[in-house]
């Protein structure tokens, strides 16, 4: 990895592995602030850190565990607001994603590119199968940006009846996304 | 902590649940990462962050390579750090220069991720063959809407040059020409050829082009990639109107050589888009770009002049008490650029009127004949949103039973 070609072929892999590591760290993250700063830094604590890695582990499990290292790292030093830091629910968030990249038998550490993106797509053909009054909810906050507080005054209802909304609508998207009935939750 | 946590550029972020006082379980932040993504990473914007981080791996190599220098002695010693500082200095400076999204082109990949948004939605389609030509109250096509990406169900009602529709359910792609006859091998074959963005130019649509009416975001995107963003400086308080020109590097194809585009500010939705051609010289022979004149003639059966298109599902389609585009904009602008319409007939066009516009071909055996006789493509292709029914379209509205 560290010969004359190690730079580039770790930018093939980054590049395979960017659309995976983005939407990790969008889980992971309170908000869009940080997200850049936490990505590159992921990069290069990776980069770095390269002659560490174990070729036979996943690299975009690695990947994962850096930047979900770095997230709270951000957070410790008050750089980025993580979401949450218990690490039951970071294991949940992980074994997710671990799901929706081996998913119709895929290798573990597949990720790359496209590919990654048209499974994360699903999510709009999963948002389409929701309720109404969920999925219009979340395309008020994803699509067109709206806050929780306009989103309530624009449908007439609280503030906390969205969120509940908002979670509901997350919580069986990430279902329908992983193929998974309700039953079948991820640990 | 606010619910509203600034963005860099200082606009709020949206409230995504995680600012929820509750704790976000894992599906809900994992779906919060997909969706996040999904509407808000384009691959362009994908490619700049990766390249933003090898830049910065470069720049870092550079310093870390300058600074482990062994030095001999001090003035050695402070020669290197030195050097290695200047390094240091030149790769963040390097890295700081790196390009950056400008605000206008912010705004437009914005307004990528609104436009994944699944609803219901209607736009009209207008057609010009010179860039001073008024625009027309009728729109030359309707295009309707719902769902995204590869799912996304369209319906194209078409007016001229003959009244038809076309469209995509579930089932795929269909048309229904002019005689009744609904088809669906090849469906894409006899749709206008406005509807396709990147068809190779003189080869017939097939399934795997990109239509710009079954997403629009992919449009945006193409232009995001295509042109430089700036804005246009004739912005009102209620639609920032952002311009973009081509870089001269950039990639032919069909592509426009310019493109307007106009943002709600309250929606952030697109409010409306034109797209413009040069009129290249003759040895350029033809170029691509929308549907010619003759594609849009009005003289072929059913007509194109009646009006904006058959009713919608509440009746409110089109036609002549709707709406035109709104405000004074196209009329600010004033006449588009272009070299006047003359030189030899190129091939494919048809002949030639006395005042100098490229009169009609004769319509094919099935009044598909401008597919075959293509005159130069118009100047400017205009998309207008506007408001689709209140009651959303009815769930045959996408299929050719429903026309």
């Amino acid at each position: 990895m560290n010969g004359p070609s190690g730079k580039d072929v770790f930018e093939i892999l980054v590049r395979e592995h960017a659309d995976m590591l983005t939407a990790y760290l969008r889980s992971l993250l309170w908000s869009d602030q940080g997200l850049d700063d936490v990505f590159q830094e992921v990069m290069l604590v990776a980069w770095r850190r390269l002659p560490e890695y174990d070729r036979t582990r996943p690299f975009g499990a690695w990947l994962r565990g850096i930047g979900r290292n770095m997230v709270l790292e951000h957070h410790r030093k008050g750089r980025a607001r993580a979401a949450v830091t218990d690490p039951v629910i970071l294991d949940g968030v992980e074994s997710r994603f671990q799901a929706l990249l081996s998913a119709g038998g895929s290798a573990p550490d597949w990720g790359g590119g496209g590919q990654f993106r048209s499974r994360a797509e699903r999510m709009l053909d999963c948002l389409q199968r929701l309720p109404d009054i969920l999925r219009e909810t979340v395309e008020m906050v994803y699509a067109r940006g709206m806050l929780l507080r306009q989103i309530a005054e624009s449908v007439g209802v609280n503030e906390e009846t969205a969120k509940k909304r908002l979670q509901r609508a997350r919580e069986s998207l990430s279902k329908c996304v992983l193929g998974q009935t309700p039953e079948e939750g991820v640990s | 902590m606010s619910n509203e946590s600034p963005t860099p550029g200082g606009e709020s972020a949206p409230d995504r649940g995680p600012l929820s006082t509750d704790q976000p379980g894992p599906d809900d932040l994992f779906a919060h990462g997909l969706l996040g993504f999904v509407h808000t990473d384009t691959p362009e914007r994908q490619r700049q962050r990766v390249t933003r981080a090898m830049h910065a791996i470069h720049a870092g190599d550079v310093a870390a390579v300058a600074g482990r220098i062994p030095g001999r002695g001090l003035r050695v010693g402070r020669w290197v750090s030195g050097l290695a500082a200047s390094i240091a200095v030149i790769g963040a400076v390097y890295v700081a220069t790196i390009p950056r999204e400008s605000s206008a082109e912010a705004a437009v990949q914005q307004l990528i991720s609104s436009t994944r948004s699944g609803g219901d939605r209607r736009f009209e389609i207008r057609i010009l063959d010179r860039p001073d030509a008024p625009i027309p109250q009728n729109p030359t096509a309707v295009v309707d809407m719902r769902g995204t990406g590869s799912s996304t169900h369209v319906l194209l009602d078409i007016n001229v040059p003959v009244k038809m529709f076309a469209g995509r359910d579930a089932t795929g792609e269909w048309v229904r020409r002019p005689d009744g006859r609904v088809e669906r091998d090849n469906a894409r074959g006899v749709w206008p050829r406005w509807a396709v963005v990147q068809a190779d130019e003189g080869q017939t649509p097939t399934a795997g082009d990109t239509l710009f009416v079954d997403s629009l975001d992919t449009l945006l995107d193409s232009l995001s990639k295509t042109f430089t963003m700036k804005d246009a400086g004739t912005s009102d308080g209620a639609v920032r109107h952002i311009t973009g020109q081509r870089l001269s590097d950039g990639p032919r194809g069909p592509m426009p050589d310019g493109v307007d585009i106009w943002i709600d500010r309250t929606t952030r939705q697109l409010d409306r888009i034109e797209l413009r051609w040069e009129e290249r010289s003759p040895r350029d022979g033809r170029r691509p770009g929308p549907p010619s004149d003759a594609e849009r003639g009005g003289g072929g059966a059913g007509g194109g002049g009646g009006g904006g298109g058959g009713a919608g599902p509440n009746g409110d389609r089109g036609g002549p008490d709707r709406p035109g585009l709104r405000g004074p904009r196209p009329e600010e602008r004033g006449p588009r650029s272009g070299p006047p319409r003359d030189g030899p007939p190129r091939e494919g066009d048809g002949p030639r009127g006395d005042d100098g516009d490229m009169s009609r071909p004769p319509p094919g055996p099935d009044g598909f004949g401008p597919r075959i006789l293509r005159p130069p493509p118009p100047r400017r292709l205009i998309i207008q949103r506007v408001d689709a029914p209140p009651t959303g379209f009815a769930d045959n509205w996408f299929s050719p039973e429903g026309h």
